[in-house]
C-alpha cells in the first residue's frame, strides 16, 4: 500500500478520534468498541490492498469482508451509541 | 599529527600509529574478526533448536545412492512397459491439448517454459575454475573467523540470487551421511584424505578437509504455482533450477578467489540430500509433502548445496511450528491427484520404497505414483507446493498472523487450514489449476515473478 494512502488514513483516524474526544462524550466501553473497530477496519484495508497486489482478488474480497464487517459494526456502535444518547438528552 | 611535539606527545602519537599499523593488514583483507554467533535473522517466534523437529536415528541413516530416487530410478519401479505406456500417454495428451489450445498448454506456454529453461552456466563438481586465485592477485588466501566466513558467504550468495542461506558442519556419524554414496550419473562419491578434490571416470573425491556444506534456497513464484499443473506454470520451477546453476557457478568462483574449494552439484540434485541439509541448517522444516517448508517462503523454494573447505559457523535447526502444522493439515495430500502423499497424522519411520532414505520420521511419499502423474499431465505437477497454506507472498498482514499462530498455538492449525481453503483454494477438483492459466499472461508480476524484498536473511 502506498505511503500516501496510509498518511491519508492516519489523518482521517486522527481527526476522527480528536473529534470524538472533544465533541462527544464516550464511555470507556464505547472507546473500546471504537478503537477495536478502527483497528479491524485498518487491518481489513491493508489485507485487501495487499491481496490485490498479490493478485489474489478472491482473498482480497473475503479478507475485507471477514475483518471489515465486524470492524464497521464495532466502530459504528462505538460512535453511534454516544450520538444516540446525546440526541435522547436533547 | 601536530607539528611541534614534546617527546612525550611524540611517543603517544607513535603508539597510536603502531596500533593502526598492526590492524592495517586485517582491514586490508576485509576482516572483522567477529566471534558473534552467525544466525539467520528471523521473528522471535521462530526458535533455533539443538535437534531438528524431524526425528532422526543417525545409526539407521546410510549414505544414499541417488540413482535410487524416482527421478533416476523410475523405470526400475514401474517397469519398461509401464514407462513406455506413460510416455505414449504423455505425448498424445500434450499434443491434443496443444492442438486444442488448452489453457496452460498453448504454444506460448511451451515457448515460455522453453525460454525459462535456457540461460544457465554448466554444472560442475569442481567448478569451471575461471576466476582469479589469491596467488593470481598477489595476496594470501582469505582468513577470518568461521562466523565472519558464514556472514560473508551468506551476503555473497544473496547478491548472487539465493533467498536464504545456512551452513552445516559435516560429522562422520551424522551429517556426513547426508552426502550421496553415488551421484546421479552413477559416479561413486568418495570421502578421503586428500589435498584436492578429484573427478575420475567412475568417482568423485571429496577431501576430508572439506567439512562444511553451504545450503541455500532459490525462490519460486507463488503466483505461477496457482496455475499448476500446466506447462505454463512450470516455467517458475525451470527458472529456479537454471538460476541455481548460475548461483552455484558464482559461488564456486567466489570461493576460488578467496582461496578455497567449492564442490558443487555435478547435475540437478547431485552431491547430497538437499532438504535434509536444509533442515539441519535451519532453513526450514520437513513437511507432509516430504520436502522443505520454510518460514519465509513456505513451499516456494528449491534447495541446493555445496561442499567447501572454508571453515564456516554452522546455523542451527529451527522450530517454526511447520511440521506440527502439517500434522493438522492434509491440504497437499487432499489435492494430490495421484494420491501419493500420506494422510497419517504423525510422520513415521517406515519408508514406502527404495526411493526413500530410511533413518528419520517423515511422511514418506509414493514417488512412482507421483511421477506417473507427471507423465499424464506432461509436466512436473507441483500442486502440493501450490496449495500449501504457506505458499503466499506474505504481503497481506493476515499471513503474519497465520505464521505467528502456527508457530505458537498448534490448536489453531486446523482453523488456519480452513481459512486458507476459503481464501485461496476454490478448486477442489483433482488436477484443476486454482486459477485460469490464461490469466497468468495478464498479470503484471515483478522480475522472475518473485518478491526479492522479503529479505529476512540478515546476519545478526
Amino acid at each position: 500500500m502506498s505511503v500516501t494512502l496510509w498518511l491519508f488514513l492516519g489523518v482521517v483516524v486522527g481527526v476522527g478520534f480528536f473529534l470524538a474526544a472533544t465533541k462527544m462524550k464516550l464511555t470507556w466501553y464505547e472507546w473500546v468498541l471504537a478503537v477495536l473497530g478502527t483497528i479491524l477496519i485498518l487491518f481489513a484495508i491493508q489485507n485487501y490492498a495487499a491481496s490485490q497486489a498479490e493478485v489474489e482478488a478472491r482473498a482480497a474480497g473475503m479478507l475485507l469482508l471477514i475483518f471489515g464487517l465486524p470492524g464497521v459494526i464495532l466502530a459504528a456502535l462505538g460512535f453511534v451509541l454516544p450520538w444516540m444518547r446525546a440526541k435522547k438528552a436533547v | 599529527m601536530p607539528e611541534n611535539l614534546t617527546r612525550r606527545e611524540f611517543i603517544k602519537e607513535l603508539g597510536k600509529f603502531g596500533a593502526v599499523a598492526s590492524l592495517a593488514p586485517l582491514a586490508l583483507s576485509g576482516e572483522q574478526m567477529s566471534d558473534k554467533p552467525f544466525s539467520i535473522k528471523r521473528p522471535s517466534f521462530i526458535k533455533e533448536v539443538d535437534e531438528p523437529t524431524t526425528e532422526v536415528d543417525w545409526d539407521q541413516v546410510k549414505r544414499y545412492n541417488e540413482t535410487n530416487t524416482s527421478r533416476r530410478g523410475f523405470v526400475k519401479y514401474v517397469g519398461q512397459d509401464r514407462l513406455d505406456k506413460l510416455t505414449e500417454l504423455r505425448n498424445s495428451n500434450t499434443l491434443k491439448w496443444r492442438k486444442e489450445g488448452r489453457p496452460g498448454y498453448t504454444l506460448k506456454d511451451y515457448a515460455l517454459n522453453e525460454g525459462a529453461s535456457e540461460g544457465y552456466a554448466d554444472m560442475s563438481f569442481i567448478g569451471n575454475q575461471k576466476s582469479d586465485t589469491p596467488e593470481d592477485l598477489g595476496v594470501p588466501p582469505w582468513t577470518g573467523s568461521p562466523e565472519d566466513a558464514s556472514a560473508m558467504v551468506s551476503a555473497a550468495l544473496r547478491a548472487f540470487g539465493a533467498a536464504t542461506v545456512g551452513f552445516v558442519e559435516l560429522e562422520t556419524n551424522t551429517t556426513e551421511k547426508l552426502l550421496y554414496s553415488v551421484d546421479p550419473d552413477g559416479k561413486e562419491m568418495r570421502i578421503e584424505d586428500a589435498d584436492q578434490p578429484e573427478e575420475g571416470e567412475d568417482y568423485r573425491l571429496i577431501p576430508k578437509k572439506a567439512r562444511w556444506v553451504v545450503s541455500y534456497t532459490v525462490q519460486m513464484s507463488a503466483e505461477s504455482f496457482r496455475y499448476a499443473p500446466t506447462v505454463g506454470y512450470t516455467q517458475t520451477t525451470s527458472m529456479a533450477y537454471r538460476r541455481a546453476r548460475n548461483i552455484q557457478d558464482r559461488l564456486q568462483n567466489f570461493l576460488r578467489t578467496l582461496g578455497y574449494m567449492g564442490l558443487g552439484e555435478s547435475s540437478t540434485n547431485a552431491t547430497g540430500i538437499a532438504p535434509a541439509f536444509a533442515v539441519m541448517a535451519g532453513l526450514g522444516e520437513l513437511s507432509r509433502y516430504n520436502r522443505l517448508l520454510t518460514p519465509e517462503y513456505g513451499s516456494m523454494v528449491r534447495v541446493f548445496k555445496l561442499v567447501t573447505d572454508l571453515p564456516l559457523a554452522p546455523t542451527k535447526p529451527i522450530n517454526a511450528g511447520l511440521l506440527e502444522f502439517c500434522k493438522n493439515c492434509t491440504k497437499c495430500a487432499d489435492h494430490c491427484p495421484s494420491k501419493a502423499l500420506s494422510f497419517e497424522k504423525e510422520p513415521y519411520w517406515d519408508v514406502k520404497g527404495e526411493w526413500n532414505n530410511p533413518g528419520h520420521k517423515a511422511w514418506f511419499e509414493d514417488s512412482p505414483k507421483c511421477r506417473s502423474y507427471w507423465y499424464e499431465v506432461g509436466t512436473g505437477c507441483g500442486i502440493c507446493f501450490g496449495v500449501c497454506p504457506f505458499a503466499h507472498n506474505n504481503l497481506a498482514s493476515y499471513h503474519n498472523v497465520q505464521n505467528y499462530l502456527a508457530a505458537t498455538i498448534p490448536g489453531f492449525d486446523g482453523t488456519l487450514k480452513k481459512i486458507d481453503d476459503l481464501l485461496y483454494t476454490p478448486n477442489t477438483e483433482f488436477g484443476v489449476p486454482q486459477k485460469n492459466p490464461s490469466d497468468w499472461w495478464k498479470n503484471n508480476l515483478p522480475e522472475y515473478g518473485i518478491d526479492t524484498m522479503r529479505s529476512v536473511n540478515k546476519t545478526s
